[in-house]
């Protein structure tokens, strides 16, 4: 049997609050094969960020282990983390978080380039992931250029172009109005079924949460399946 | 890894040319561009009015360098200047006699080639004394002579008619009306014969024993002459001197070192004024860049790949930013040659690219001192920053950032100046201003937070809104009115110190500076000539003179010790001048001892000049023995005076106790100020006592009126310059919060806030910001420049409040308007619309 592509155990965050200290997760345990999708729910404030963050490896637990595609990410400094992600982890944010100063095209090939893919090669699959998001006509615009909607159909081409093995999903419709919203999600589900990527949904959208396989909610610092 | 470094480059260079929108970076371009431009224009400017002010002061040694020689130029040494690649020629002066019917004048004869004078015009009069002057920039013809009125007047002689002179007669082709070398020591009291030197052969004057004194005028570029000067330096032999222009006229070289001094000063402040815009947006520019980094580092990117691409976009900003600044200085400079080579009336080298490099490198510097240490700790944010920024707190080493910022700067404006004094002042005025301003900022805003809270609701929204600005953006506030501070207290102190600098000068040529030196009036003369100029209204000082030479230093003879005789040099080879007087002048300052308490002649005392000192190496208490008519005097040094010769009153190096000369015959001397109707009195004076002569330095006070507007000139375009590039940074420091006031005015405006209410709130912000930064900096800058005036430019300084009061009205009435103005764009458009522009 190979190992699961995300496995939580134990998993705290303690910050400090004045003089004080508050636990915002509490001993998560959480495991995850490969192909899954899981949605996490909780109201604002619950941590559900917090968690995101520490399950991508963008931030680190102050207790427990965390091990993302059989790798212990715990044991690994930050640009260790950074390089490991490379290629094998993408993101959809709910800001869209797009570099202002790049066109659509060039936002979807700054991670392939970071994963050290030729220019050429880089471009050409930027190019064909944003022509499958329907922007084959927007590609030199920049993120001012276009609406909400777009810009964050221009991250699931980001996200998807390096055919990652996990995807990490913050509120991804959160800035968007429900049309909109409803179309970026049947994107994101196809290119994920598409791809046979692992999903971890963060939202507090009921409705976009029943669309994973399996649902957390967040409460209290701990996390309970429903 | 070679993957990695290319990609940081093209994707810095791809993000450069689409961050057309990035705010912070174009502030940071265009604060590069605006200190490069004003660091290069400064100083170049400075650079070009000095080697102006060079120039002017050339004419008054007629050459860029003159070596007194003890006999005419021998061929090693006229071989070793015509290597160095300069122009030079003979210069013979003699004394003689000049005689008619009886009456016998005493001249000083000026033998001169044809290439006289080699700098500086000669000013002649043809006709009657009254009639017009040409100005020429020739030597008299062989055959010719160009001799003073004094003599025709003495000898009864007009142009045209001939003079003996010696074994030959000279037709006397012009009164010699302003000799461009004749400086202003009274020792150079006979008038002046100016004649060619192939006729002073024929004079047969020139035989062995004769008192003839010889020296070289060099003229050349400022490095060949500079170059020959420490060539020559070394190998001077007894008798022999090297004098620049500043060192023989010490009127106009105070006027040229105070100058000097500004144009530092000026040049000092324009590097402050780019250190702080830069280090104002840096910190901008370093958190526009946070989510970048967040972002790059979530899709993987190292810390390392990161620093290079923040490398190569600060490299991409410096190569724009720098070349932009030096093509506008050099546009400056261009203006500058233009205008310079008009207001000096002479032709300056053509303008030169290379001479940028200081304002190029000044860039450099500024962006790695005060750019990347920002964005270096950028390179800090965690990624977890692009899910929410409460989960990227860092610390923020900021201390460290104006630490690193300060060490530059002190290099910088070092480098600038080369002046450690100047240097050392005006940091220690940047920093002690600093934390004073800091601690006036924290001060304020704490005021403002109780006013806040005890006025409550009883004064209108627009004052609330701003007070509540203001304690909400604590920090930023604080940081702006630092910034702001700085920028204002060295504008502050460059227009005071200019103002000083300008008063003391138009002092030194007063319409009633001294203008006539009346000398060798006898003892029982001086109640008589003192009855005659008071009852005719002019007023004089009369001072006693005795000639001594000097002979001995704490006992030690000077012929005995030729150490001792090379370093006392010129003070042994003539008599001095010595006098005594029972008050210190107004223009001598005591800078050791004191000055006599009380007379005992049985202990003579005495006090000596600076030079004097530093010459001979002594000190108060040490003593000084002086050869008078035979007799040798000794007295102890009780003090050292620092005089300032600009005055051009009579003053001495030497002043005894008074009483200790008072058995030696003196003669007296007085200077004063005779205006063109009083000139009969001086005339029937002269014509009574006849022992007594007159010297007219209305020539050389000409020469330093003319200078003097000169240098004020190009003092007040170096100052308009500063002074533009120091109005940028108080708009680039109000531009830093623009963003934040722009969007709170959005919100607050889509929360029903009127119109006249946000008008009123960043008025209120701004004058309270305003008037915190500018009250201070008036303090700080004036503070700074009293010690300035007297310990650097050594001028009396004038507290001027009316000074202060504009100061602080314009320096506020700019940050108020520049507040109101960034307002507009919230004010013109729909709030939706306001509030996402900010976003």
């Amino acid at each position: 049997m190979s190992s699961p592509a995300l496995e939580a155990v134990d998993l705290s965050k303690t910050i400090a609050s004045g003089e004080r200290s508050l636990t915002i997760l509490d001993g998560i345990g959480l495991s995850l094969n490969t192909g899954d999708s899981l949605s996490i729910v909780g109201t604002s404030g619950s941590g559900k960020s917090t968690l995101l963050a520490l399950l991508a490896g963008l931030d680190v637990p102050t207790r427990g282990r965390l091990s993302l595609l059989g790798r212990d990410l715990t044991t690994l400094d930050e640009d260790a983390r950074a390089a490991w992600r490379t290629g094998q982890v993408g993101f959809v944010f709910q800001s869209f978080q797009l570099l202002s100063g790049l066109s659509a095209l060039d936002n979807v090939t700054l991670p392939l380039e970071l994963a050290g893919t030729d220019l050429a090669e880089a471009r050409e699959t930027a190019q064909a992931f944003l022509s499958q998001v329907g922007l084959a006509d927007r590609v030199t615009h920049t993120p001012r250029q276009l609406s909400g909607g777009e810009q964050q159909r221009v991250a699931l081409a980001r996200a998807f172009a390096c055919r990652p093995k996990i995807l990490f999903a913050d509120e991804p419709t959160g800035n968007l109005d429900g049309q909109t919203g409803a179309a970026i999600i049947d994107q994101l589900f196809a290119l994920n079924a598409e791809q046979g990527t692992t999903l971890v949904l963060v939202t507090h959208d009921e409705t976009l949460a029943a669309r994973c396989a399996r649902r957390c909610r967040l409460a209290d610092g701990r996390l309970h399946e429903d | 890894m070679k993957t990695d470094r290319t990609s940081a480059m093209r994707l810095a260079w791809r993000q450069l040319g689409r961050s057309r929108r990035d705010g912070a970076g174009w502030i940071l371009l265009i604060a590069l561009v605006v200190a490069v431009a004003a660091v290069g224009a400064v100083s170049q400017m400075t650079d070009r009015v000095r080697s102006a002010m060079v120039r002017q002061g050339a004419a008054t040694l007629a050459a860029d360098l003159k070596l007194d020689l003890r006999a005419p130029l021998d061929d090693e040494r006229a071989r070793q200047l015509d290597a160095a690649g300069v122009q030079h020629h003979a210069v013979t002066v003699f004394p003689s006699v000049v005689s008619r019917d009886d009456e016998i004048t005493l001249v000083s004869v000026k033998a001169v080639e044809d290439s006289y004078p080699m700098r500086g015009t000669v000013t002649l009069r043809r006709g009657a004394p009254g009639s017009p002057t040409e100005v020429v920039s020739d030597a008299p013809d062989p055959g010719t002579a160009w001799v003073a009125q004094r003599i025709l007047d003495a000898q009864q002689l007009e142009v045209g008619d001939e003079l003996a002179l010696g074994d030959t007669r000279l037709t006397i082709a012009a009164v010699l009306a302003v000799e461009p070398d004749r400086g202003n020591g009274f020792a150079n009291i006979a008038p002046r014969v100016l004649i060619h030197q192939a006729d002073v052969a024929a004079t047969g004057l020139l035989g062995p024993g004769s008192r003839a004194s010889y020296a070289e005028l060099i003229a050349g570029t400022p490095d060949a002459v500079s170059a020959l000067r420490a060539e020559l330096e070394p190998e001077l032999q007894a008798g022999e001197r090297l004098q620049t222009p500043a060192e023989s006229n010490r009127a106009l070289s105070r006027a040229l070192e105070r100058a000097d001094v500004f144009l530092d000063l000026a040049a000092l402040v324009a590097v402050v004024l780019a250190g702080v815009a830069i280090a104002l947006t840096a910190r901008q520019h370093a958190e526009s860049r946070l989510d970048e980094i967040a972002l790059l580092k979530t899709l993987g990117a190292a810390r390392g790949l990161i620093a290079r691409l923040l490398a190569w976009q600060l490299v991409f900003v410096g190569v724009i930013g720098i070349g932009l600044g030096l093509a506008v200085a050099g546009l400056a400079q261009l203006g500058i040659s233009r205008f310079i080579a008009r207001a000096f009336e002479i032709e300056l080298p053509g303008a030169s690219w290379l001479a940028l490099w200081p304002a190029a490198a000044t860039g450099a510097i500024l962006l790695a001192g005060f750019a990347w240490p920002a964005l270096s700790q950028a390179r800090a944010t965690p990624p977890a920053r692009v899910l929410a920024r409460s989960l990227a707190e860092h610390g923020s080493r900021t201390r460290l950032i104006y630490a690193a910022a300060l060490v530059n700067v002190i290099a910088l404006a070092a480098a600038a100046t080369r002046d450690l004094t100047l240097t050392a002042w005006v940091v220690a005025a940047t920093v002690g201003g600093t934390a004073l301003l800091w601690g006036a900022a924290l001060l304020l805003l704490a005021g403002v937070e109780r006013l806040r809270q005890r006025l409550g609701h009883r004064t209108g929204p627009g004052l609330r809104l701003g007070l509540a600005a203001l304690s909400r953006r604590r920090n930023a506030s604080a940081l702006q009115i630092v910034a702001f501070g700085i920028g204002l207290t060295m504008l502050f102190m460059l227009v005071i110190v200019r103002g000083d600098l300008l008063a003391g000068w138009q002092a030194d040529i007063a319409a009633d500076a001294p203008n006539r030196f009346l000398i060798n009036i006898t003892r029982e003369q001086q109640p008589q000539v003192a009855d005659r100029l008071e009852s005719a209204g002019l007023d004089a000082d009369f001072y006693p003179l005795v000639r001594g030479r000097l002979t001995a230093v704490d006992g030690t003879h000077i012929e005995d010790n030729a150490e001792l005789a090379e370093q006392a040099g010129e003070l042994t080879r003539r008599e001095l001048n010595l006098s005594w007087i029972d008050d210190l002048k107004n223009d001598n300052r005591i800078v050791a001892g004191q000055w006599f308490e009380e007379s005992k002649p049985d202990e003579p005392k005495m006090s000596i000049d600076t030079s004097v000192a530093e010459r001979l190496d002594v000190g108060v208490g040490d003593s000084l023995t002086f050869d008078i008519t035979g007799t040798p005097i000794t007295a102890t040094v009780e003090s050292i005076r620092e005089i300032d010769w600009s005055s051009l009153q009579a003053n001495f190096y030497v002043l005894f106790s008074p009483g200790v000369l008072d058995e030696f015959a003196a003669t007296y001397i007085t200077s004063l100020y005779v205006p063109a109707d009083a000139h009969g009195t001086i005339a029937t004076l002269v014509r009574e006592f006849s022992n007594i002569s007159v010297i007219d330095i209305a020539a050389i006070l000409d020469q330093l009126t003319t200078l003097i507007d000169r240098l004020s000139v190009a003092i007040e375009l170096v100052f308009g310059f500063t002074l533009a590039a120091g109005l940028v940074v108080l708009l680039a420091a109000m531009q830093a919060s623009r963003a934040e006031r722009l969007r709170e005015a959005a919100l607050l405006r889509a929360l029903g806030a009127r119109s006249r209410w946000l008008r009123q709130a960043t008025v209120a912000e701004c004058l309270l910001i305003g008037l915190c930064a500018s009250l201070m900096a008036a303090v700080i800058a004036q503070t700074t420049s009293v010690v300035l005036a007297v310990w650097v430019f050594d001028l009396d300084y004038a507290w001027r409040p009316h000074l202060w009061l504009i100061a602080i009205g314009v320096a506020t009435a700019v940050i108020a308007v520049s507040g109101l103005l960034s307002l507009r764009d919230v004010l013109r458009q729909p709030a939706w619309a306001s509030l996402r522009a900010a976003d």
